[in-house]
């Protein structure tokens, strides 16, 4: 073996720790907005001019990264999408990575601090207030404007969380969650009750006798009977989300409250009285009736594996992963969905959406623009157990005569996206992470599901708190 | 002449072989120089720069804000919290590890029948993750019908609500440690245990002493070494306690990442949370540095004390009065 020569080492040395160095240098963060071209060059630097359209397949290429997060099931959804783009564009290079950029802010941000930040990435419409102050995804409206998509053909309730705070489109859909109740055919059938009518004809007090009714003890007692044993139960009538907003904003909405005021969503309505009227009707199904799952018999088994499991007869503001959960685990269960009931102020839910989106400091707009547009709508497929935002997919066979999905699947899901009372929960509101956060409503909202204090009690003051983290 | 010279060579500094030595040592020490000073000094310096820094990683580079960070920590209303509840975690978790340690440990030394198995199963939790031991808790401790609040009941008591009481949550958190560490804590006592040498007792009996005053005397004299470094380690490791407190009392949908009432947000967790936390308003990665500082100041100075105070309780072998 040669002997290594001193100046050698050093040498050798000297280039390992250059390596080293150059490898860990920082790179450039956010970049700022940039313009499209007059027509798009994908996978070109955007300067260039323009040789293609997007659709002209043969031409495409250029290497992309995607990162997409969720599931197995999702990603393999999400997944099989992508391999429709690829077999249409052989020539563009996709680098698919799995992470939790586009769930977690944070985890873009480490990405982004490290110069690793995919062209493209799924983010939900809870970071899009966030990610819009800070710049991070590219808005798209020149490149919607010059390609000219048609917004039209999505959902508008769909398209509105995923607009910026100064209203730029900031991501395409891929599709969205919207709160419905889940219903077990089989106990209604026992019961002898009606079935939820599916276009939402229906009150929260109905949902309340109902529960009532479906509740059984290890006995047979229902909740009603004096003889029933609320520590013995074996049967729950309903399941809400405990502690969060999905479970209870949709039903303060129906009564006539809200978390923020509607529209403009600038001041905290919480200790408005229809507000606390419908934080009180959720403390009393849970711990008056018992008719409601308690938040100790979710940390036991949550109520969605209940659900499927039949152990809960109403699932409240569940939405369609729940059909996900049914065919994995029961397929042979028998339930259907109606949309969300309603009360003094009409039908009320929740929409919650995940888009497509190209992070602003990308060095190949128009490929990840290119992606985007295909894969939100022509490409567009039925993933991570959303809806389907694209209205010409979910408004096909493919997606409503899909095996497994609940009867009612076009009145539950689709119609409640017109309602007024569709409502984006974190929309245009940078604060609103926050508003639900510790410094805001959890610690008043624990107390409630807690049963500590009554609504009113609890509620006492939490305006005070959440105004002024607006003002903040 | 020649001898004069060579006599003055010696003196002046190292011969050429000697020489060649250092410079092969130190060849083959570069690496690991150069790997302290990249991926530890060179951090450790720049999380000072952070410190006077306010960046969220987003932008390109961070904003200098001089002391406005170490400013901020004076006045922030959390910090007492955070801190107390990690308090309450030393007091709670990691007393409970080193007095039931040492129990298992003197129970294990009895050379009874079946001892073996019983070190093996006491020690298995500790090759667990923090992960699988916060999720199997969490399952023990659930109140309707986690094992844990069945015996309860068995005795006719009503359980406490663990995870969703914020006067319990930090009590299951050190229980579920507790477990998993007494195994970690009992191999080290017993080692202590088996090189204390039995002429020691032996002496002691022909004295008269009982079996406790043989543990105080004896035992727990020779075993404080071994005392004195598990508290020590033991108490950094509180300090810096997350997993099981994420695991336990921080996931899912609308559950606060610091449990009930913020019971069981320790220093590290919140220091995350001050960068990374959804549901939060974020003070960036300074304000997070300059936690992480004055928790390793806190950890160096508990750890000096405890030194300090070392030489009035701890005894070495060969040690003179």
């Amino acid at each position: 073996m040669d002997k290594l020569s001193r100046r050698r080492f050093l040498r050798s040395s000297a280039l390992a720790l250059a390596g080293v160095v150059s490898a860990c240098a920082p790179k450039p963060a956010a970049t700022p907005q940039r313009e499209p071209t007059a027509a798009p060059t994908t996978g070109a630097p955007a300067t260039e001019p323009a040789k293609v359209t997007p659709t002209e397949a043969p031409e495409l290429s250029g290497k992309l990264s995607v990162m997409i997060w969720g599931s197995k099931q999702d990603i393999d959804e999400v997944r099989a999408v992508i391999a429709g783009y690829e077999s249409r564009f052989p020539d563009v290079t996709l680098d698919i990575q799995e992470g939790g950029c586009g769930v977690d802010y944070g985890a873009c941000k480490t990405l982004i601090a490290g110069g690793a930040m995919p062209d493209v990435f799924v983010p939900g419409d809870w970071l899009i207030p966030a990610m819009s102050q800070d710049g991070v995804l590219l808005v798209l409206d020149p490149y919607i404007d010059r390609d000219g998509v048609n917004l039209d053909d999505f959902y508008p309730a769909a398209m509105i969380s995923l607009k910026g705070t100064d209203n730029k489109v900031l991501a395409l859909p891929m599709g969205y969650h919207i709160c419905v109740m889940y219903y077990n055919q089989d106990m209604f059938d026992k019961a002898g009750l009606p079935y939820p009518p599916a276009d939402g004809n229906y009150t929260w007090h109905d949902v309340r006798e109902w529960a009532r009714k479906l509740t059984l003890d290890s006995k047979g007692n229902d909740a009603n009977s004096s003889s029933f044993d609320p520590n013995d139960i074996v049967q729950w009538g309903m399941w809400t989300w405990p502690f969060t907003y999905i479970g209870f904003e949709p039903i303060i909405l129906a009564f006539g409250g809200s978390v923020m005021t509607i529209p403009d969503g600038k001041k905290c309505n919480l200790e408005h009285p229809d507000s606390i009227r419908g934080m009180q009707f959720i403390q009393d199904l849970i711990w008056k009736d018992h008719s409601t799952m308690t938040p100790q018999a979710d940390q036991e088994n949550a109520g969605k594996y209940r659900f499927a499991a039949g152990e809960v007869a109403i699932m409240s503001a569940a939405a369609h992963w729940q059909t996900n959960i049914v065919l994995d685990q029961n397929p042979s269960l028998r339930n259907d969905v109606a949309a969300m009931p309603k009360e003094k102020a009409g039908n009320a839910t929740h929409i919650y959406v995940t888009g497509w989106g190209v992070y602003s400091g990308t060095k190949v707009p128009e490929l990840a623009w290119h992606f985007v547009r295909f894969v939100s709508t022509e490409g567009a497929g039925i993933e991570m157990g959303l809806i389907p935002a694209y209205k010409d997919l979910a408004m096909s066979d493919l997606f409503l005569k899909r095996p497994g999905e609940p009867e009612h699947l076009k009145e539950a899901f689709l119609d409640p996206a017109a309602w007024p009372l569709c409502i984006p929960p974190t929309v245009n509101n940078v604060h609103y992470a926050e508003i639900i956060g510790p410094d805001g409503i959890a610690p008043a909202i624990e107390e409630i599901y807690l049963n500590e204090k009554p609504a009113a009690e609890a509620l006492a003051g939490v305006c005070e708190k959440v105004d002024a983290i607006m003002a903040s | 002449m020649r001898e004069m010279t060579i006599g003055v060579r010696t003196r002046r500094g190292p011969s050429p072989q000697a020489r060649r030595e250092w410079l092969a040592a130190y060849a083959f020490l570069t690496p690991q120089i150069l790997g302290l000073l990249i991926f530890l000094a060179g951090p450790l310096i720049v999380s000072i720069y952070y410190t006077f820094t306010k960046w969220d990683l987003v932008a390109p580079a961070p904003t200098w804000i001089g002391l406005a960070n170490w400013q901020h920590l004076l006045e922030d209303p959390r910090i007492g919290k955070v801190l107390w509840n990690t308090v309450r975690f030393i007091l709670t978790g990691t007393t409970g590890f080193l007095v039931l340690s040492l129990a298992v440990a003197l129970l294990v030394n009895q050379g009874l029948r079946g001892t073996a198995v019983m070190r093996t199963l006491f020690f298995l939790p500790w090759v667990l993750s923090q992960v699988a031991v916060g999720t199997t808790w969490k399952w023990l401790l659930n109140t309707r019908s986690g094992p844990i609040v069945q015996a309860f009941k068995l005795f006719g008591l009503r359980s406490p609500e663990w995870l969703l009481d914020a006067r319990y949550a930090m009590i299951a958190i050190a229980m579920a440690t507790t477990w998993q560490a007494l195994g970690f804590g009992m191999t080290i006592y017993l080692a202590g245990l088996q090189g204390i040498p039995q002429h020691l007792y032996d002496a002691a009996k022909v004295d008269g002493a009982n079996a406790w005053q043989r543990f105080r005397y004896v035992t727990f004299p020779s075993l404080s070494p071994v005392i004195f470094f598990l508290t020590v380690t033991s108490l950094i490791g509180a300090f810096q306690l997350y997993d099981p407190v994420v695991m336990m009392t921080s996931g899912g949908v609308g559950i606060a990442p610091g449990g009930p009432k913020d019971s069981t947000r320790t220093i590290v967790l919140y220091l995350q949370n001050q960068m990374f936390s959804y549901s939060e308003k974020l003070s960036g990665l300074g304000y997070a540095a300059t936690i992480a500082w004055v928790l390793a100041a806190l950890i160096f100075v508990v750890t000096l004390i405890q030194w300090r105070a070392a030489r009035w309780w701890v005894f070495y072998g060969g040690e003179e009065d």
